[in-house]
């Protein structure tokens, strides 16, 4: 995870109180008083749960019906399509049950560094045999051995040559059923058991050869078992007729769980038995896999990424196998609690428009925080005890003007409260109008009220800093707390976290369905809570401290600031 | 970053050069030192390259390509030698004692003071050799200073696609091969 940045702000979700449950707000009257006790106790932004439900305006949507912000927490997804990040092929939903979420045509990534492999030709002007190569670390299929005929259908040719590989290997062993051969082998991992070219059969198989031998091994050697059971009255004989009709079957997906669960259902009788089949379950002897790995040594075995995304956990570089792509999906969004849809991406996989997205930017008023004076506040380095000055600049996305109130509790929650003062907490943002309006038309037409204010910068009590076509600035005191030195604290304790609720009240155009309605305005209010993650409290006061530095130092030039002072700004600005 | 005045550059001594007549080599391209710089055919010097043989003369063999902003920097009096084939791309700083032929130093990367860089290795970006080290043939040095042998047997490829490569810089780069040579 990232460090954190200061300052940040963050948008509380209310639906962890009772996700999808919050009863529509829309269209309510609001001549009451407007009075920050009705929304009960302060937000605490240090309370443990508050971190679930707090997040960047950036991830929030807003449901137009319920008048509420969603968060990723309470909308559903539904998957629009699936398809190839690297082809950018759509891939149907029914393929995809079937054969897994994999791309199925020449996108496969390196099994080394997992960047995209591309189909190289080897020969001579572009001839074959062709290679899968990876363009990044060198990597190509040749370092398992294998190369291509052709530069298309990579994925047929591949499964065939692993088979081919594999059966040569296995042959020594009980050969596999006929059916366990003709079944194209799926190579990629999570893809297990698809089958390509053909719908799912009988015989899906898993992903390793070596595994659909096994299959074959312990199928003949259950018909012994069943043989020999039906001769007397050996009980387990129905049952394994069962089993093996399960594994053979469309879902059955043979693992080593498989083989696990049939070991249970036959009773403990036939110790000898057992002890056969644990052989026959041992693929590699291991005084071979440590010859194997001795030989190869440290370079030559996978890594735990590496080995991880395979399926056969191989443990030498040379049993790696090319991953085919992951497949990705695009989804829609709806509301939990009233089903609306909040985000529609376009249906076709190369476009990255939307149908709908109602993002909550442009629904909600955004705050932002910056220095009233810069040379006097650092934001990593906030000094206990003394006023800080912040301007809190409040955008309307609306097309109607908002008045907006803000509250806060004068004591922030948390052990070491700070101080926490709005010169004006309630003022009026302008529409958001043609930006042409601003600079063309008189200022005073488009937002009267506004405008009468504006220039000033007087940070007078219950007036407002300054203010612009739809944003509104006024300025917001903070006194950190002196924390205590001889106590343990926590590291969210130097945070100084400042909640806000902020209120919009404004008038909208009704709209109706029945456009024969008579026309009119309505009252329209939304309100939300926010937390000012302003930033870190200085450890101990005074400049003299390591990392406090005399301010005016501090203010040259934001970036030299920046670069000076603490790495969490520094990362930020790369 | 503010382009130095050609005055500036001109003034500044220039090191005794010999550049092949079908080298391509742009005119903002900075040749700064002492120690003779030596530069074989068909190599591509990008704007911007800085060539330095302060410490020691350099050697660039035939059909390299040295990018923009890259260093050649000669670590000592023995000097550094590019051999064939060998393409330096944006930023990379090579101070190595000798870079074996075909080999491909990526963006950022950079390759520390003496060391000797075998053939047909490859640098992924910004990876790093330290100073002094000796890197075999073969190698590619990737992601966080993993390492690992080229058995793509994709060399020759390479190679004749670094050819293309130049024959299509002579298009598009202007070369100013005398304004070095005086
Ligand atoms: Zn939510
Ligand atoms: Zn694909
Ligand atoms: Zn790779
Ligand atoms: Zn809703």
């Amino acid at each position: 995870m990232n460090a954190p940045v200061y300052p940040s702000i963050f948008i509380a979700c209310p639906c962890s109180d009772n996700v999808g449950q919050k009863a529509p707000t829309r269209s309510r009257t609001s001549n009451d008083e407007i009075d920050p006790e009705e929304e009960g106790q302060a937000f605490n932004p240090r309370a443990p749960r508050s971190t679930f439900s707090l997040f960047p305006l950036e991830n929030l949507l807003f449901c137009e019906d319920c008048n509420q912000v969603r968060c990723p927490r309470c909308v559903l997804e539904e998957i629009v399509c699936y398809f190839c990040p690297s082809c950018l092929f759509e891939v149907p939903s029914s393929t995809v049950k079937s054969e897994g979420n994999r791309c199925t045509r020449n996108c496969f990534s390196c099994p080394i560094c997992f960047a995209a492999l591309s189909v190289t030709a080897t020969g001579e002007e572009q001839t074959g045999p062709f290679i899968l190569l990876c363009s990044h670390c060198l990597w190509s299929s040749q370092d398992i051995g294998i190369d291509f005929e052709k530069p298309t259908s990579i994925t047929t040719q591949l499964a065939q040559k692993l088979k081919a590989a594999n059966a040569s290997s296995a042959a020594s062993l009980t050969a596999p059923s006929p059916d366990s051969l003709s079944a194209a082998r799926p190579l990629s991992p999570l893809g297990a058991g698809g089958t390509y070219l053909r719908p799912p059969s009988p015989s899906a198989l898993p992903p390793d050869q070596t595994d659909e031998a096994e299959f074959g091994r312990l199928k003949a050697h259950y018909n012994q078992q069943k043989a020999l059971a039906s001769g007397d009255d050996y009980g387990g004989s129905g049952s394994l007729s069962r089993l093996m009709g399960l594994y053979s079957s469309n879902s059955g997906r043979l693992r080593s769980y498989g083989s696990g669960a049939l070991r249970e259902t036959v009773t403990a009788r036939n110790k000898s038995e057992w002890r056969e089949l644990e052989q026959l379950r041992t693929v590699e002897d291991e005084e071979d896999v440590i010859e194997k790995m001795k030989n190869a040594g440290f370079h030559g075995t996978t890594s735990q990424t590496q080995r991880i995304v395979q399926t056969h956990s191989p443990r030498l570089l040379d049993e790696l196998r090319p991953l085919a792509a992951l497949l990705r999906t695009k989804r829609s969004k709806r509301c939990r609690s009233c089903r609306h849809i909040l985000v529609k991406p376009e249906s076709k996989v190369g476009s990255i428009r939307h149908r709908i997205r109602l993002v909550a930017g442009s629904y909600i008023p955004q705050i932002s925080i910056s220095r009233l004076d810069h040379t006097a506040v650092n934001y990593n380095n906030l000094q206990p005890g003394s006023t800080h000055q912040f301007l809190l600049t409040v955008t309307n996305p609306l097309y109607d003007p908002i008045n907006i109130t803000l509250a806060t509790p004068e004591k922030t929650p948390g052990q070491y409260p700070a101080t926490v003062y709005i010169l004006c907490p309630e003022f009026e943002v302008g529409a958001t109008t043609d930006v042409w309006d601003e600079a063309l038309g008189p200022e005073a037409k488009a937002n009267p009220k506004v405008a009468k204010g504006k220039g000033k910068k007087t940070g007078l009590h219950a007036t407002i800093w300054d203010s612009g076509r739809n944003w509104t600035t006024v300025v917001l005191e903070i006194v950190p707390p002196l924390l205590p030195e001889d106590v343990e604290l926590g590291d969210d304790d130097h945070i100084v976290k400042v909640p806000i609720l902020v209120r919009s009240v404004y008038e909208a155009d009704i709209e109706r369905e029945d456009t024969i309605g008579k026309e009119g305005r309505e009252k329209k209010e939304h309100s939300y809570w926010s937390v000012l993650e302003v930033g870190r409290i200085a450890k101990k006061r005074g400049a003299d401290e390591e990392g406090v530095r005399p301010m005016s130092i501090m203010s040259t030039t934001s970036s030299t600031a920046a670069d000076e002072t603490s790495g969490p700004r520094d990362r930020s600005l790369r | 970053m503010a382009p130095k005045s050609r005055l500036s550059e001109s003034a500044a001594a220039r090191p005794p050069a010999i550049l092949s007549p079908t080298i391509l080599i742009s005119d903002v391209a900075q040749l700064t030192g002492t120690h003779l710089i030596r530069v074989g055919n068909h190599t591509a010097v990008h704007p911007r390259c800085r060539i330095n043989s302060s410490a020691g003369p350099i050697t660039i063999g035939d059909y390299c390509i040295l990018n923009e902003r890259t260093q050649i920097i000669a670590p000592d009096e023995r000097g550094i030698v590019l051999e064939n084939y060998v393409v330096v791309e944006t930023n990379a700083v090579v101070e190595a004692q000798r870079v074996g032929e075909g080999s491909v130093i990526e963006v950022g990367a950079k390759i520390g003071k003496g060391a000797v860089v075998g053939k047909n290795c490859k640098f992924t970006p910004l990876t790093t050799v330290a100073d002094g080290e000796v890197v075999e043939d073969d190698t590619v040095v990737w992601g966080f200073g993993s390492r690992r042998k080229d058995m793509s047997g994709s060399k020759e490829a390479r190679r004749k696609l670094v050819e293309r490569q130049v024959e299509g810089l002579k298009a598009v780069i202007p070369s100013n091969r005398a304004k070095f040579m005086s």
